[in-house]
Order: structure tokens, then sequence, then C-alpha cells
């Protein structure tokens, strides 16, 4: 018996080591969220930018890993006209996965299907600003604003602005045909999706022949996978708590870096009682966001004072308006006119930074009287209920895009805030093209929302990544929701 | 004999249908719109409209139920919300682990719960009998998920002997697959080995009081002899009866075990549905675990019925 | 007298269950059902007399925690067990009388037999989310089953009684019948069974709350207790350990519980059935 072990163990150890012994040119690497398609203008999903953003799809501009706009499909661009038109000359020689080449009528055809009134693009207020794209030929296009808009190229990088092709746009969701330098090749359902290497790409060919992202949502198997060398790596490694397990192994290593994580008690502002400042007010004195960190980052990160993780250049570090305080908490509640015993509802999608929280949130406010009722939805429900028709009394999530302070001036944001202040500061800092301009306006915007306290804002946290000590390339701070495998290769 | 079997037959086949409706009634008949789920809040009236024709939700419940049942006797099983694929694609799939890991487990809990059974009862009342009982009264208790976690913190994350999870296909080679499902495998055959061991000890010692046992022992037929060409024999039906009855808990461990040691199986996807609420693939998917679960039900009580004569004259 | 002192079994289940749940209903009762506070600033707390098995990731002491979810998780199974006696041996007793009426419920319990409750709780928790209402429904309808087979078994063997049917034939009507002969001679049965049931049943809600498909936060319960700490099985093994023992413990007991009334119950039912005319 004990002979028969060993024997199937050091046949999967000498299976091991051989396929070591080569030189590796595929990589896998984990993610905690499975998409609900690959199509980035369906759905917001964060984990649809992980799988395609510049490894399937390529949009006119793309991000770098420091956040910089850097050209892509478009070689140059001018801007004429106040700001109002822009110039771009395209990359020539580049086809889509299909075969089909790329013109100017496809940029043509992707930014005006973004901003249609039948698109389901998640950025569809962006694109509606585009009033006209012009072909005067093949290689150049010409895209007419509404507005000025200062941060237009910026936007371009988004994966909902992806150029896509007519004959293939609609099926991008179960086999998504883009530009970029992988191919899609197959996705086995519940468990992971594979890229090839594109082999006609129009760009420096990506060393790795072959991608795999595997869904891994429990942290312990991720771990597990990750130790028995079954993955390579697995950014924004999801349980800062486990870590320790990496710690001295030979193989891994865990590199932390930045990402635009904002965790925030989002409040129903159109609902009592949350469209009185003083109960927000109230909230935010309630809450130790100190201790939250302990328990949901182990203890590394940021208290945030307004909607921008630290990671952000126009990141402004506000004084600490509501340190915590239940007394003032208390008082603030009864001028409020909210009695002890009044009940509250707390919904919260399925992810454990969610639930944890809001357990933690829920005990805080207890302590100032007030009786919280913890609801936990599937993410179906809470994008439908919360995200969708903005019904909730409070959430907790976290809010991962980029420079995104901008939702609050959305008519339909699902919290309901609406400020003729912000709004007006957020039109200038719309319609200005100028750096420092733009800085200060965003630092006044941030200020506003600090005082306005329209959600809780919580707590900002490191991303870690976990890897194989012989990877280079990889993101380590996340700009944009992506992990961009062009340049990822294995040292000897 | 048989109209016996057309009896049985039907009497399934209504069950089944029964339970059909009750599927489709818990999972169709309760509100929310699958639409406005799929394309999201912005989505017009005009695009929900549309989704609601191709996902065949703008008839009645009773035109969508009988879509439902023909769809299925042609073995179409509709569309995933969450995935928008086939259905049938995705249950398939998934039936190349689940099934490999209930055959190896029902297996190996006949392999150890028979034998332990028979030794226990011809050892009745003696120490050994009670040791058996106690163990499997033990084993019996344990938490199956608990079970299949502190296997793996022993063998795979402290021992290293197999996988701590995870199974990708029998493409990368046999022996890699079984070693994957090994402990699987384990963790669910151990509860049903416990229950099989009790069930076999108490129908032998059932055997061994009979009086064609007594007579034949009376008559000089060695122990031995008896035991293993009579007793056994007769011992070991009603315990194939006791399969089928036990087949919706080996359904449940099936499931919890596969979400345990994260196999991408039929318990994974019905998991991974009901917290998509991915009504189409639960629906198709707790059809066919019930279809199943009888069908096996059924093909058991009648081999049962070929063997046990005495059986033959009653009701299925 | 003498049986009972020497019914190990019995005395074991017992202390098992009484052993987990005093404490866990004085538990209960000292914090009002409430689960114990949070205190981020005493996370991890080690063993010591305010905290007897220390503090979890949240500061919250382990070993009130696992009680009160001990205590949660048994009301859920006794509930359960009880609609499952209550509605199967009615049905139970309708099918022991046969006819049309007893072919029937026969049938209905056929169908039950296909239905695990993790079916039925994956079915109730995609329609209407995850709620203790449908983790109780999704095991009590699992258990009606077997409890109507049992009751119709036990029934039957009564009914065919010789002095039964002589009353029978005297006029007595079957309510009569019912409540005065059929149910006290067969109640050691069910008691016997419920015991066995309230194992399995725990057994169930472990699993369904472990996989999200049994009552939602925040009052806890040993399953879901569990699928939270299991991440600390590396660093904090207590943690995984102590609820996962506490489910053992407990189904150990209604186990052991159901074979020492066994023992003590079913002789003098087995006497009555073999009772010479």
């Amino acid at each position: 018996m004990k002979s028969s072990f060993a024997l199937l163990t050091m046949a999967g150890l000498s299976l091991g080591t051989s396929a070591l012994a080569q030189t590796r040119d595929t990589m896998s690497i984990g993610v905690s969220i499975e998409p609900p398609g690959l199509d980035p203008t369906r759905s917001p999903s964060e984990a649809i930018g992980t799988i395609t953003y510049n490894n399937v799809f390529e949009g006119l501009t793309r991000l770098d890993r420091d956040g910089h706009v850097q050209p892509l499909l478009a070689r140059a661009w001018t801007v004429s006209d106040e700001g109002r038109v822009y110039h771009f000359t395209l990359q020539e020689n580049v086809h889509f996965h299909d075969g089909t080449p790329l013109t100017c009528e496809n940029v043509r055809f992707s930014l005006l299907r973004a901003g249609a009134t039948s698109s389901t693009n998640p950025d569809r207020t962006f694109f509606t600003n585009i009033a006209d794209v012009s072909c005067p030929d093949t290689t150049h296009a010409d895209i007419t604003l509404k507005k000025a808009h200062g941060s237009f190229t910026y936007e371009l990088t988004w994966n909902d602005a992806s150029i896509l092709s007519p004959s293939s746009a609609d099926k991008n969701a179960s086999h998504p045909i883009g530009t970029g330098p992988f191919l899609f090749q197959a996705w086995q359902r519940g468990d992971h999706v594979t890229l090839f290497r594109n082999p006609d790409y129009w760009g420096k060919a990506p060393e790795l022949k072959a991608v795999t992202f595997r869904f891994m949502p429990d942290p312990l198997a991720a771990s597990n996978a990750l130790l028995a060398g079954e993955l390579d790596a697995y950014p924004s490694f999801p349980a800062p708590e486990i870590l320790g397990r990496f710690a001295g192994n030979p193989n891994l290593k865990v590199v932390r870096g930045t990402f635009p994580f904002k965790a925030i008690l989002a409040l129903n502002n159109a609902r009592r009682p949350f469209n009185d400042l003083r109960v927000r007010q109230a909230l935010a004195y309630a809450i130790d966001r100190k201790a939250l960190i302990q328990a949901g980052a182990d203890g590394d990160g940021t208290v945030l004072q307004s909607h921008m993780a630290p990671n952000d250049p126009d990141y402004a570090a506000l004084p600490d308006r509501y340190p915590y305080n239940p007394e003032r908490a208390r008082e603030l509640l009864k001028e409020a006119g909210i009695k002890p015993g009044t009940q509250l509802t707390l919904s919260y999608p399925p992810i454990t930074y969610a639930r944890d929280t809001s357990e933690i949130v829920a005990a805080y406010l207890e302590q100032v009287g007030l009786i919280v009722t913890l609801q936990p939805l599937e993410w179906p429900s809470w994008l439908g209920r919360v995200f969708g028709q903005g019904s909730f009394d409070m959430t907790v999530i976290a809010h991962t895009e980029p420079h995104d302070i901008g939702i609050y001036d959305r008519d339909n944001i699902y919290f309901h805030y609406k400020n003729p202040q912000f709004h007006e500061l957020f039109e200038q800092y719309e319609a200005s093209d100028n750096a420092e301009d733009r800085h200060r306006l965003s630092v006044a915007l941030q200020d506003r929302l600090a005082q306005d306290e329209p959600n809780v804002f919580l707590y900002s946290r490191p991303r870690d990544t976990v890897l194989n000590r012989r990877i280079s390339g990889l993101w380590i701070d996340q700009q944009i929701a992506a992990c961009p495998m062009a340049d990822v290769t294995w040292q000897p | 004999m048989m109209t016996n079997l057309a009896s049985a037959i039907s009497g399934r086949l209504v069950v089944l249908t029964v339970a059909s409706v009750i599927v489709f009634a818990l999972l169709n008949l309760l509100p929310g719109d699958p639409a406005t789920v799929m394309l999201g809040l912005d989505a017009s009236p005009d695009s929900i409209a549309a989704l609601h024709h191709q996902l065949g939700l703008d008839v009645s419940p009773a035109t969508r139920y009988v879509r439902w049942i023909s769809g299925l006797l042609h073995g179409e099983a509709g569309t995933s919300y969450a995935y928008d694929v086939p259905v049938r694609g995705l249950i398939f799939e998934r039936f190349q682990s689940t099934l490999p890991l209930i055959l190896l487990a029902t297996g190996l809990a006949l392999l150890i719960g028979l034998p332990t059974g028979a030794i226990a009862a011809t050892h009745r009342g003696k120490g050994l009998d009670l040791a058996v009982m106690a163990t499997l009264q033990f084993l019996k208790s344990i938490p199956d998920f608990w079970l299949a976690m502190m296997m793996t913190l022993l063998f795979s994350l402290t021992l290293h002997w197999f996988p701590a999870g995870g199974f990708t296909g029998w493409n990368a080679g046999f022996f890699t697959g079984l070693r994957a499902l090994f402990l699987p495998t384990v963790a669910l055959a151990i509860p049903q080995a416990a229950i099989t061991a009790r069930f076999m000890r108490s129908s032998l010692i059932d055997v061994l009081n009979q009086d064609f046992i007594r007579t034949a022992r009376a008559q000089g037929y060695s122990g031995k002899g008896v035991l293993w060409k009579v007793a056994i024999p007769n011992a070991l039906i009603p315990v194939l009866t006791l399969i089928g009855i036990q087949l919706p808990v080996l359904v449940t461990g099936a499931i919890i075990v596969e979400s345990v040691f994260n196999i991408p199986g039929c318990g994974k996807l019905l998991l991974e549905a009901v917290n998509q609420r991915d009504i189409p693939v639960v629906q198709n998917l707790v059809m066919l675990i019930v279809a199943g679960v009888l069908l096996l039900n059924l093909a058991l009580s009648i081999v049962v019925r070929w063997l046990d004569p005495r059986l033959a004259g009653e009701r299925a | 007298m003498t049986r009972l002192r020497t019914n190990r079994s019995l005395i074991a289940g017992s202390a098992l269950l009484l052993a987990c749940l005093v404490p866990a209903t004085l538990t209960w009762i000292w914090r009002s059902g409430r689960s114990p506070l949070i205190d981020i600033a005493h996370r991890y707390a080690p063993i010591s007399f305010s905290h007897p098995l220390g503090t979890d990731p949240f500061g919250r002491d382990i070993a009130s925690y696992v009680l009160t979810g001990a205590f949660n998780s048994t009301v859920i199974a006794v509930i359960a067990v009880t609609l499952a006696t209550v509605i199967g041996t009615a049905l139970g007793l309708v099918a022991a009388y046969g006819g049309v009426r007893g072919k029937a419920v026969m049938s209905t319990a056929d169908l039950g037999l296909a239905f695990p409750p993790i079916l039925i709780a994956a079915m109730l928790v995609t329609a209407q989310g995850a709620s203790a209402t449908g983790e109780i429904l999704a095991i009590a309808l699992f258990g009606i089953p077997a409890q109507i087979r049992i009751t119709r078994q036990a029934a039957h063997s009564i009914l065919v009684l010789d002095y039964i049917a002589a009353a029978r034939m005297a006029g007595l009507n079957s309510i009569d019948t019912i409540l005065r002969h059929v149910l006290p001679n067969i109640a050691p049965i069910l008691i016997v069974h419920a015991s066995t049931s309230l194992a399995l049943a725990l057994l169930s809600e472990a699993g369904l709350s472990y996989l999200g498909l049994g009552a939602p936060p925040p009052q806890p319960d040993l399953g879901r207790t569990l699928a939270s700490y299991q991440i600390h099985i590396f660093d904090h093994p207590l943690l995984v350990a102590i609820p996962g023992v506490t489910v053992m413990v407990l189904v150990l007991g209604f186990n052991l519980l159901g074979d020492g009334l066994r023992d003590l119950l079913e002789r003098p039912f087995n006497r009555l059935k073999g009772q010479p005319s």
C-alpha cells in the first residue's frame, strides 16, 4: 500500500519536472471573477477587462503601466476647433483575428455604436458626446465632439472604446474578435479562458504562445494552486490575510502595487434619512475606518476622505473630517430626529471584502443605536436592484474604475447624489484642457464630496500580486482593469 | 412479472412528470425578470422585448412548460442566462468529472462497506463487532465537507501526496486525472461506506437467523460454505435496494465535495448557476439529476426483483 | 430501570447533547440571541479566562460565537424534523389504511425520494434568495417520505392485530382507533426515528449553510461559520476545527441517542407485535 502511494507521487513529480526543464512559453493566471461574457461593450464587469484589454481588443489609444495615454491603433493625432475635433492617423496593416482589415470605417462603426440609443455600453453617456466620425480615407478618422472634452484621448483607452469589426461585434460575448496580440482560443465555463498568440499581429509579437486565465474565486483554492505550481501568477490576490503562506517559497514572490480601489458605504441620497447631511455625517463618525482596514486589508490601507484613490495623480490628502467619534454620531442623529432603534437595511454583493466590511459596519452602527438588517445579494440582484434601479438603503461596494469621480455628476447614478455646486465644478473640469487647472478643479471636486459625504468613504488598499519569481513584465499597479500579456516573459 | 414491470415504469413516469411541474413552477412562477438582469440598467424597452422573445419569455407559462419539455425530449435544454451558450454543452462538459467521481466513490464505498459489514455480522456481539460499529457510528457523524477539508490539510498540504483540488480533465492523462479525483472520491465514499457497512451487517444477521440457514447448518454444512454460497448472496439483495435509496444522499455529497475540492463538475455548475440566478441551468440540471436518480432507482428495483423471486409478486 | 443504567448509547448520546446544547442555550439566552460583539482591536486574542477559546478575525469570542451557531443550527434542525414528523405521520397513517388515498400518498412519497434537500434549497435560493424558511422547508420535505414509510409500516402492524380488528368491527371509528390505539403504540418508533432524523437534519443544515444555501447572516450557524473560517485553516487551524467538532458532537449525540432509545423503546413495541392472540 505504502509503495503504491510512493509510486503515484513519483509519477506525478517526474511529470512535473520534465515539463519544467523545457523553456516555458505558456502561462496560467488566476483571476477571482468569471466574466458574464467577453464583450466589453455589453457589461461593466472588471473580469472582461482583465482577460481582453490589449490582449484581444485594442482601442485608438491605450494606457501604459504607469497610467499614461499612449498611441495604439491611432499612430498620431491632432486637435482642432478649440478641442472639438480630433484628427487620428491609424496604424496600417492591422487585421482583425478573422482576417478583416482595419479601416476608418471600423472606428466609425465602433464609436457611433457605443453612443447609439440602443447601446448597452457601460459608458454610453461618454460616447453620446461624439457628434460624428468621418472618414477622409481608410487610414484617417476625424472625430467631432458636441462639447470640448479635455480627457477625450484618456477615455478612448477604456476597454469599452475598443475598435471592433461589424462582422463579429455581436458575437464578441462568446467569441471575441479584436486586433490584439492574442486570439481567443477556448472558454471552458466555470474553469478557464485560453488565449493563443496571434501569428499575424501588426506590432511586436508576444513571447508567450498561450495564456490561460483560470477562475479561482476561493483564495484558499487559489493559494493551493499557486503553491502546487498549477498557477503561475495571481494578480490582485483577494485575501491579504493568507499572503504569509507564500513567504519563504523558493518559486513564488509577493509584489505590492497600487490600484484605484475605493471601498465605500454607499447611501441612497434620495431616501430618508440619508437625504439629511447630519445623518450621513453621523454614519461617518460612527464607523472606525482604521479598524475596517485592520480587518479588511490586514492593516495595510488608507482611510479615504473622498472618492479618489491615493494612486491617482489628482489625489489630495484631505484632512480627516470624520474621525471615529460615536458620541458625536449620536448627537448628530438626535439633532436629525433619528430615534434609537431605527431600522436600516445594508445590502452587499457576494465578495469577501463586502461581506466582512458590512458585518463590521453593522456592528458599529448598532453601537450608535441604529438597527441594521444585513441583506446578502447575488451579483444579478445587486446589479439589478442596487446598481440598476437604485432601490436600496445602504450598500458596501468597492469602485475600482480609475479616475471616476464623474459618476457623482451622472443623472442615473444609483446613490442618487445631486449637488449643483459639484455639477458646476465638474462642468468646468470637463471643459478645461489645462493640466494645472484640471488638477486644482479635481481637488475642489474631492473636497466638495468630503464636505457633502454623499457616501461614507471607507478605505483603499494596496494590490498584491503573487507570481513566479521568473516572470517578468506583468503589471503590478492596476491603472485600469487589465492584465496585458504581450510583454510578459519567462526569465531563464 | 411483465405487468409489474410496466406498472413500475409507468409509476416512475408519473413521478417524473409531477417532478418536472414542481421544478418548473418553483423556478418560473416567482417574480423577477431575467431580461433586465442580462441587459442591465440602461436597456431600452425595445431590447428587453427583443430579449424576451429570444428567450421565449413572451408566451404564457403553460406554453413555456410545454416548450421546455418538448425541447428536453429532443435533447435541447435552452440557453444559459449567465453565459449565453446552450445549457446542454455546459452540463455535458461537467459530467466528465462528476460521473467518474460518483462511480468511483460508489465502487469504493462497496469495496470497504460490504466486507466490513460482513465481518461485523459474523462476529456479532464480540469485541470486533462493537469496535467496528462504534467506528461506523463515528464516521457517519462527520460532516462530509469538514472531512474533505481535513483530508486536504493532511494529504495534500502537509504530506503533498495529492493535489489540493481542481481537476483539469482527462486530457492531461488518465493517471493525472485519477490522482486529482482520489481525495474527493475517498471523501465522498467514507460516509457511504459507513452506511453500507451498517446495512450489510444487519442484513446478513437477518439472513443468518432465517430458518433455512439454521437448517443447513444443523444438517452439517460447513459454516463457511453456507456463509459464502447462501447467506452473503441473499444478504446482498437488500443492500442493492439501499443503494437506490441512498442515491440522493450520494448526489448531495458529490455537490459538496466538488465544491470543497474545486472540481468543475455538475455540483459546482449548480452552485454557480444558483449564485448567478441562471434559471435555465438550475432548471435543467435539477431535472436531469432527478431523472437520473429515478431511472437508476428503477433499474435497481428491477435487478432486485429479478434476483429475488420472493418480491416478484409485490407491488412496485 | 436496570436497562436504562446499562444503556451506554443512551447515556453517551445524552451526555454529548447536554454538554453542547446546555451551554449553547445559556449563551443564547445571555446574549438574547445576538451574535457576539465585533471588537477589531482584540482580533486573534489568545485563550484566556474571558475568551475560553480566544477570539476570531473580527475579535468576536469564538466560544460564544460557535455556541450561538450551534443553537441556531439545532433550532433549524428541530423545526424541520418536527414539521416532517407531523406531516409524515399524518400521511403515513392515511397510507396505512390503504385505498386510493393510501396509494396516492405512497406515490407522493416516491416523488420525495428523488429530491435531496440540496436540490430543493438550490431551487428556492435561485427563485427567492437565501432564507431560514427555505432551508427548513428543504430539510423537512426530504424527511417526509421516510417518515411516511416508517409510520405506515408501524401503523399497519398495529392495525392487523386481532383486538384492534375486533374493536373496529365493533364500531370504533378510524380517528378513535388512531388516537387510542395506533399512535400510543407506534410512538416509540416515531421517537426513535425523530432522534436519528435530527442527526441527519443537522448534517444537512451544516452542509446547506456551508454552501451558502442556508439561512443568511448575521445570525451565525455552524456551516457558514466553517465556510468563513476556512481560509484560516493554516494560520489558525482551531478556527476550522472547533465548529467542525461541534457539528460532529451534535450529530453523534443524536445518533447515539437514537440507538439508545431504540434499545429502550422498540423492544416493548416488538413484543406487542408478536403478542399471541
